[in-house]
């Protein structure tokens, strides 16, 4: 009998009072259930069979079939539903005995349609909760079968697939994960792997694959189990070369047989470039970290963007980290920031490296010489990026060069002083050397001795080659000349032994070119030993007549012969004699000057020992478009001229080098403007520091030291309208040629510095009235005693 | 090079291609002269008429290796001389001591 429908839930009242079940009924149609009920446990049963109900709420006592034996049957045929009992109050076995049947719950009499209610609902709940996992439980069956499907469809295609395996560009290989063997390879496979197909298939992974064999079984079963498909690793080839490859696994089925299926990609060339450019990183950081100049990079603006170990180091930083904090401004570590600067705007102008050598500030201030090197980075544009360089200690090669300069500079002082002949004054006699050494120091070498009162004795030599070597046997020659000279001076004897002792301390491939002579001015005579220089000359009435050579150079043949040779002299001759810096002095086109060269210098005009001289020089630089020569250059000059005698040739004993000056003249022979202006045209030369308040000044100063032999005439001199008297000037010229007057000689000596001028001027008389020295100038340090 | 080398009719010419004025030039004409006189070579003649100037760098050498070349026997010739070479060679007397010869 039915009473309500339910879409949901389908409830049976079973109770043989039927206004039991009636009541029950009723109130479930509250709950919208469909609702049916059975007078017996037999007509549930059978309703049973008409259609399955949800929930069975049955009595237990009932005639015949009673409630128990309806669960169990129930529970059997229909597992779903779920039976709810209602016994008599007390009835404890009864309740028990049914809850192990399978029963759900049980109500117990009398009843409370709440109990009954919340009884239905339970099981209504139960119900749902149990459709809903069935539903659940089904979806997933559904799902496995068609993952099932779809594996077997794959297993179907590869089989399908089998050609495309084998002709696949990619590496393949099929392996049996629990033993490792190789099942099958492709042709890219046993190309890649030099295998011919037969011998692959006897392989074992474990010959190919380089990992230990623990590792590659492990792999092998994540693979299979799907937990893990990816691996890198390294296979060996046929011929021992190991590549790095990638490989990726999945398992498979093929008949019953549970294979993995590989692919594998090469990746060696990956790895190598990989390896290559980390390796070129990594040596570029070791280059610069390690490197043993320091590197750097900067803004333009001078702030430090990286440096490294050493550079921190040679600036006195901890690390390259404190420096690049410390140092906001590179300017303000440099000693020397204009230079900095001036490198800085080059950089901006041209591309390309720019040293700098320079003073800069350590950490502690101390002080670091370092040679920078430098260079601006653009971008591909050409704007400016910035700075990158490096950065040397050079402070002990700094120091080095300092001593080495140092050294030099004493051996320069000490090669002067050698260099500086005797300028003996004698009676009759003027003499001129000028000396134009190629470097500070050289080879070239001269010397003048007053032997008597009526002889001198003069060599002027070369040796090979300039610089200190040749300084150094220049030395020895002249010492050499100046001992022989004492016993012997016979110019062919003097060359006779130096070249015998010389011949033992000249290297082999050097030789000295020299010409040694003397001067017997009472017989006017010269004997002389012309040894490998070029031709000296006599200058005579306008005309020139050359020496000629009459011995091999010295230092060469131990045994040489040398022989006098004599040529007379008379007053008025110049004797000029040079070393052959001047002649193999060289124009643009290669041509040489020689001793042509010094005919031109010569000219044909009327000539003294000092312009002949000059002029020959000053021919030499126009031909040589330089005052610097490439070999040292001397000249001598003698003349020869009668005392007394009023002429045009200024008989003034003459020392000439790059940085002095000295002068010798007899008191009656000075002119002062004469000698003033000469005086200032070799400063001028030199050091461009000659001015007119400089000449007034030295004017001065000579005049003073002139006329000191005319101690009387200090106080005229102090008032200028008698000193520029007729009067006083026929006095100064007749004091002249008085010999205690005129005979004295007057020592001027002007040494140049870079910036500075020392002059002195000197008597062979004593005393000095220092208040005769009107108007002196500061300017020049002198004095005149 | 600075020299060049060659045999002509069993003399050993060496030819001077740039003047000797220098230290540098001056060592490598000693290097080539060095070299015919290990080689035992007896008579060589020094070819000066491509250059204008041979000074004490170059004369050092030449007399270095007149002695050397004597010493065992041998003859150093120099080829006629021109110029600025044979004023050179004058002025130190080189051409009283080392004969000239054509080639």
């Amino acid at each position: 009998m039915k009473h309500q429908k339910s879409p949901q839930l389908r409830v049976l009242v079973v109770d043989d009072e039927p206004p039991l079940a009636n009541i029950i009924a009723y109130s479930l149609a509250k709950l919208s259930c469909e609702t049916c009920t059975a007078s017996s446990a037999g007509e549930a049963l059978t309703l049973m069979l008409e259609s399955p109900a949800d929930i069975i709420i049955t009595d237990i006592n009932m005639p015949g079939m009673d409630g128990l034996e309806l669960t169990e049957k129930v529970m059997r045929q229909y597992p779903d539903t779920l039976v709810i009992a209602i016994t008599g109050g007390g009835d404890i076995d009864t309740a028990v005995a049914f809850m192990k049947l399978g029963g759900f719950d049980f109500l117990q009499k009398p009843l409370d349609l709440n109990e009954i209610r919340f009884a239905i609902e339970s099981a209504a709940d139960r119900w749902h909760l149990r459709r809903q996992l069935r539903k659940t439980h089904e979806e997933l069956n559904r799902k496995n079968i068609v993952l099932r499907k779809e594996i077997e469809a794959r297993m179907e295609s590869d089989e399908r697939n089998e050609k495309l395996f084998e002709t696949h560009s990619a590496i393949m290989l099929v392996m049996d994960p629990e033993i490792g063997d190789i099942v099958n390879a492709n042709e890219a496979a046993c190309a890649f792997y030099g295998y011919a197909k037969a011998e692959i298939g006897t392989l074992n992974i474990t010959d190919i694959n380089t990992q230990a064999k623990d590792e590659i079984f492990q792999n092998m079963r994540r693979a299979k189990e799907q937990k893990k498909n990816f691996f890198c690793t390294r296979h060996r080839l046929a011929n021992g070369e190991i590549r790095d490859v990638e490989v990726f696994s999945v398992p498979v089925k093929a008949k019953d047989q549970n294979l993995l299926y590989s692919t594998i990609r090469d990746v060696s060339p990956r790895i190598q470039m990989e390896q290559a450019l980390k390796a070129s990183e990594e040596k570029y950081r070791n280059i610069f970290e390690n490197a043993s100049v320091g590197i750097y990079q900067s803004t333009l603006e001078g702030m430090f963007i990286n440096v490294n170990p050493v550079m921190a180091r040679i600036f006195g930083y901890a690390s390259p980290d404190e420096m690049i904090t410390c140092v906001t401004d590179i300017s303000k570590i440099h000693a020397k920031p204009e230079e900095l600067a001036e490198l800085l705007r080059k950089a901006l102008a041209i591309d390309g490296w720019f040293t700098l050598r320079s003073p800069f500030f350590r950490k502690d201030k101390s002080i670091v010489f370092a040679r920078i090197t430098l260079r601006l980075v653009r971008d591909g544009n050409g704007t400016p990026l910035y700075l990158e360089g490096f950065a040397e200690d050079i402070t002990g090669e700094e120091q080095q060069r300092e001593a080495f300069n140092l050294e030099l500079s004493r051996a320069k002082e000490l090669h002067n002083l050698i260099l500086k002949p005797h300028l003996p004054m004698m009676r009759g006699v003027g003499i001129h050397v000028r000396c134009i050494p190629a470097e500070s120091i050289g080879g070239d070498v001269i010397e003048i001795l007053k032997t008597d009162e009526s002889r001198l004795l003069f060599i002027l030599a070369d040796v090979t080659g300039h610089g200190i070597s040749a300084a150094m046997t220049a030395g020895t020659l002249k010492t050499l000349f100046k001992e022989i000279s004492e016993t012997n001076i016979s110019p062919a004897s003097i060359c006779g032994h130096v070249n015998k002792t010389m011949c033992e301390i000249v290297l082999p491939d050097d030789i000295i070119a020299a010409f040694c002579g003397l001067i017997d001015l009472s017989s006017m005579m010269l004997t002389y030993c012309l040894c490998g220089l070029p031709s000296p000359f006599i200058f005579r009435n306008e005309e020139v007549t050359y020496l000629k050579p009459t011995g091999f150079p010295l230092g060469v043949f131990k045994d040489a012969v040398y022989v006098d040779r004599k040529f007379m002299l008379l007053k008025n001759d110049i004797l000029v004699a040079f070393t052959d810096g001047i002649t193999e002095a060289r124009a643009e086109s290669g041509e040489l000057f020689g001793l042509s060269g010094v005919e031109r210098g010569i000219g044909t005009r009327k000539h003294d020992m000092h312009s002949i001289i000059g002029d020959i020089l000053k021919e030499g630089v126009f031909f040589n478009k330089s005052k610097k020569f490439r070999d040292d250059i001397i000249f001598m000059g003698i003349n020869l001229f009668e005392e007394k005698t009023l002429s045009d040739i200024r008989p003034w004993n003459c020392f000439c080098a790059p940085d002095r000056l000295a002068v010798k003249i007899k008191a009656r022979y000075i002119n002062v403007d004469e000698v003033s202006h000469f005086l200032m045209t070799q400063i001028s030369e030199k050091t461009g520091m000659a001015s007119e308040k400089l000449k007034t000044a030295f004017s001065d100063l000579l005049l003073n030291a002139v006329e000191h032999g005319n101690l009387e005439k200090t106080d005229l001199r102090k008032n200028s309208d008698i000193i520029y008297s007729d009067g006083y000037r026929q006095v100064s010229e007749e004091g002249k040629s008085w010999d205690e007057y005129g005979e004295r000689v007057i020592s001027i000596e002007c040494l140049c510095f870079s910036d500075k001028l020392e002059i002195s001027v000197k008597g062979e008389d004593t005393g000095l009235d220092i208040k005769a020295v009107f108007d002196p100038v500061t300017e020049p340090a002198g004095n005149g005693h | 090079m600075i020299t060049k080398t060659e045999k002509i009719g069993g003399k050993s010419v060496i030819r001077v291609l740039k003047d000797i004025d220098d230290m540098k030039a001056g060592e490598e004409f000693k290097m080539a002269l060095m070299e015919l006189y290990k080689e035992g070579e007896k008579e060589v003649v020094i070819d000066l008429r491509q250059i204008n100037l041979i000074n004490s760098h170059g004369i050092g050498k030449i007399l270095m290796f007149y002695r050397r070349f004597k010493a065992i026997g041998g003859e150093l010739y120099v080829t006629p001389l021109r110029g600025s070479v044979r004023e050179i060679f004058e002025s130190l007397m080189l051409d009283k001591l080392i004969p000239e010869i054509r080639i």
